[in-house]
């Protein structure tokens, strides 16, 4: 004897296919299937054992990656900030010595020097972010500002 | 709310969220075995392919660790794992262009049917394998609706909420796609299709 809800006998009349999909709708839910779900072949497939061994060893070594990351732009930042504190200092050195024409020369070279590399290192920056808010859009992600921050974070 | 066996203490799959947004990776590794088999058997249904369905539950809970202090608790859990699910599902074809017609030629992936098993489990294997082969010459988008709400049970509000899509397009795809899987279905077992002539 067929199962009731059977897909071959009610498909030949629309109503009742309509009214066993309604009914599937109502019995199923997510993590929960009904015997009518099953009769249509929506049935349980068991997980792979070794999935959630696999998704921890990769969730250790994303944890383990921020926190090089973390390392990788905090020494960065402070390279960063050393090179930026030598060269101004060298700067100013160099126009002491310097008379007011050659100055004011260097200074129109050093400006253009610098708004050139703040503008190009922006640009750079906001193609960066527009491409990573593409996750962020989708509803799920954190922005990728947040998500800097987030790696900056020293756990406990 | 589930309740989850923790040590000699429960846990409410909330306070989990919170020890695992803190960093607690056995916290998430809890959450991780309550809603695996959710999110696996979804992505079953909408890649047909068990390897793949594999691949895309590793990155859809690696990228819900990644994205953990994201998650404010406004909606449930696994509305948000299946959020990440199914845009991750949908960025993989679009990226390979696998839409209709993928992996036909992996019929038995979704672990065929075994001379030595018995023939219940061999006709509920052969089901779903018609019926989830029948899914997949649905468009992405219809696949995805036809699965959430009548194989999940999930409302229109919870599907919007997982695809991030207007009532009224989930309401067309579920529409069209109902009426398509059964001319697929007709066409398939050569059965009489009711509303033709």
């Amino acid at each position: 004897m067929e199962p009731k809800g059977e897909p071959r006998s009610v498909l030949c009349d629309r109503d009742v296919y309509e009214k066993t999909l309604e009914e599937i709708h109502n019995l199923q839910a997510p993590g929960i299937y009904s015997k009518l779900g099953e009769v249509w072949g929506w049935s349980e497939e068991p997980v792979p054992p070794y999935l959630i061994e696999r998704i921890m060893e990769e969730i250790y070594r994303a944890q383990e990656e921020v926190e090089v990351n973390r390392r990788v732009m905090l020494s960065v930042g402070c390279l960063l900030l050393v090179l930026t504190g030598a060269m101004l200092f060298t700067l100013v050195e160099a126009l002491n010595t310097l008379g007011q024409a050659e100055r004011a020369q260097v200074l129109t070279g050093v400006f253009w020097m610098v708004a050139s590399l703040v503008g190009s290192g922006s640009v750079l920056s906001v193609f960066f972010l527009k491409y990573q808010e593409r996750e962020h859009d989708q509803g799920y992600a954190l922005h990728p500002v947040e998500k800097i921050l987030h790696c900056l974070r020293f756990r406990k | 709310m589930k309740n989850i066996f923790r040590g000699s203490y429960i846990l409410t799959e909330t306070q989990l969220i919170k020890k695992a947004q803190a960093g607690e990776e056995e916290a998430f590794r809890e959450l991780v075995d309550t809603h695996q088999s959710k999110v696996y058997n979804l992505l079953l249904g909408m890649l047909r392919s068990p390897e793949l369905a594999d691949d895309i539950t590793q990155e859809t809970f690696i990228k819900a660790w990644k994205n953990l202090p994201r998650f404010r608790l406004e909606s449930s859990f696994w509305t948000w794992l299946y959020r990440i699910a199914y845009r991750s599902a949908l960025d993989y074809l679009k990226l390979r262009k696998l839409e209709v017609g993928y992996l036909a030629e992996e019929d038995q992936n979704l672990g065929g049917a075994n001379e030595d098993e018995p023939l219940e489990i061999i006709m509920k294997k052969n089901k779903k394998q018609e019926l989830i082969g029948a899914l997949q010459e649905l468009s992405f988008h219809k696949r995805a609706a036809i699965i959430l709400y009548y194989f999940q049970g999930l409302s229109y509000n919870e599907i919007s909420a997982v695809t991030k899509r207007r009532l009224g397009s989930i309401r067309t795809d579920l529409h069209r796609g109902k009426i398509k899987l059964r001319e697929i279905l007709c066409r398939k077992w050569g059965l009489q299709d009711g509303t033709k002539g």
